[in-house]
């Protein structure tokens, strides 16, 4: 009798036990790419190469699969990605495929090196996304905010072709034009050419601080200038009403890819002359002119008293 | 009696099936090699224990400003050689139309240590990851920080987080 229990309870037990370890699963998102990385030999001239790279879903939910090519910038804390340069030269197929977990994809590409390239081109990259085909989860409470995030296993594929380039920030003065003399309510141009000898993007902010003896003004300026692009910085500074004399224009630039943390700097002397004292100049010569020459009024008025 | 010639064919018919025996060993002993190259390969898991989706669901909070902690985030390699990984952000958590509040991305932080606000440009999260042994895997958990501003909507607000993994001096510099 007892036997015959124990016959029917393992069954029972082992379909538990096998649950229990379902329960107990956690979902992932992961993907694998093999080989992790390209060399391409280059020996000038223009050159082919091309590659395959395995693409495999690992983890547990079907995957939406994006592959961009990249040129990429690394350094011990940083890693950008442009689509400049190198980025240019690669093709892939597929870019856009579905993947069900253990599923896996061959992905070609083709590297067209030209005949010269760039020092700051060495690098490229396959960037391999994978997005969950999940949807939005059901809300919490419907009286507060309820926060998602959506998490993507992303995988980077360096192609390298040359030497690769650092991250340089690095900003150029070439010429700058300020106005030298203005007059009230008028316009001067201030202009800064700019060259970006580095190798990212830089990020410009600024100001321009008039100052004169009675007076001080702030011009703010911003601007953005790709790496190996001239740029012109151009702005404008109206004198008021009540400016006037000598004042002193200290242009501060700030510029940096993220923190902004190297400054170029100009000065300018700057002449401001009101307009009042132009009119008031003319109104004294005007005068000064009258009574020199004993100009007579051509209106005679002449006034009798009534008999 | 010993016949001489039975002895003789015996003697015979051993020696034969001697040679044909060894002929077999030698058939048998004879080496073949097999091989097989074995790429790089780089991989990475993103979880979030609990859920049944590649979703984090960092629930419900009360938009009073306050930091909030979510752990159960885990990153896994299994890669066959060292790595780095990456995460950024795609922008600001955004709700659904037409709620037009945002949540900052200012507000999101992860953290392995010291917590990092996220932004929409990568931050390195783990250095020179050491290649897991034969037949396993490494993992490092993170620690999410979520605060909402005083004023949010109630609404359920989303971004998507990316997990990148490159392997490390990948772009080593090379003499030309």
């Amino acid at each position: 009798m007892d036997s015959k229990k124990i016959l029917k309870i393992i069954p029972i037990i082992t379909v538990f036990l096998i649950s229990l370890s379902f329960i107990g699963s956690v979902a992932a998102a992961g993907l694998l790419a093999s080989p992790g990385g390209f060399q391409v030999k280059f020996t000038g001239g223009p050159t082919t190469y091309s590659g395959t790279v395995t693409v495999e879903n690992i983890g547990d939910n079907t995957l939406n699969v994006t592959i961009n090519p990249k040129r990429m910038q690394k350094d011990n804390i940083n890693l950008l990605f442009s689509d400049t340069g190198i980025a240019t030269w690669i093709s892939v197929n597929p870019t856009n495929f579905t993947l069900v977990p253990k599923e896996k994809k061959d992905v070609t590409f083709t590297v067209n090196v030209p005949a010269n390239i760039n020092y700051y081109d060495a690098v490229g990259a396959l960037i391999i996304d994978g997005y969950s085909q999940q949807s939005q989860t059901n809300s919490g409470n419907s009286n507060l905010p309820n926060l998602q995030v959506q998490q993507v296993p992303e995988l980077v594929v360096p192609i390298v072709v040359g030497l690769p380039g650092p991250i340089i920030e690095s900003l150029q003065l070439t010429d700058h034009k300020a106005p030298t003399v203005l007059l009230s309510f008028m316009p001067g141009d201030f202009t800064y050419q700019l060259n970006n000898n580095g190798t990212v993007y830089a990020n410009m902010t600024g100001n321009i601080e008039v100052d004169g003896l009675l007076s001080k003004h702030n011009v703010p300026i911003q601007g953005g200038v790709f790496p190996g692009d001239n740029y012109t910085l151009a702005t404008k500074w109206t004198p008021d009403f009540l400016d006037f004399g000598l004042y002193n224009a200290k242009t501060t630039l700030n510029y940096g890819r993220e923190q902004q943390d190297k400054t170029l700097q100009t000065d300018d002397t700057i002449l401001v002359i009101p307009v009042w004292l132009i009119i008031l100049i003319i109104l004294a010569v005007v005068i000064w002119t009258i009574r020199k020459k004993e100009i007579k009024s051509p209106v005679n008025i002449k006034i009798e008293r009534k008999k | 009696m010993i016949n001489k010639r039975n002895i003789v064919g015996v003697i015979a018919v051993v020696f034969m099936i001697l040679c044909s025996a060894s002929t077999a060993f030698a058939a048998t002993s004879s080496t073949q090699q097999a091989q097989v190259t074995v790429s790089d390969t780089v991989a990475i898991e993103a979880s979030f224990g609990g859920t049944q989706n590649a979703l984090i669901n960092l629930g419900s909070v009360v938009a009073d400003g306050n930091t909030n902690t979510v752990n159960g985030e885990s990153l896994v390699t299994k890669s066959n050689v060292i790595i780095d990984v990456y995460t950024r952000a795609a922008g600001a958590f955004s709700g659904n139309a037409p709620n037009t509040d945002t949540i900052a991305l200012s507000n999101f932080r992860w953290s392995t240590g010291t917590p990092t606000a996220y932004t929409n440009t990568y931050a390195k999260v783990i250095d020179n990851w050491a290649k897991p042994s034969q037949g396993s895997s490494l993992s490092q958990a993170v620690t999410f920080d979520i605060a909402a501003p005083v004023g949010t909507t109630p609404d359920t607000y989303s971004t998507t987080v990316y997990f990148s993994a490159v392997k490390h001096n990948a772009a080593a510099p090379t003499t030309p």
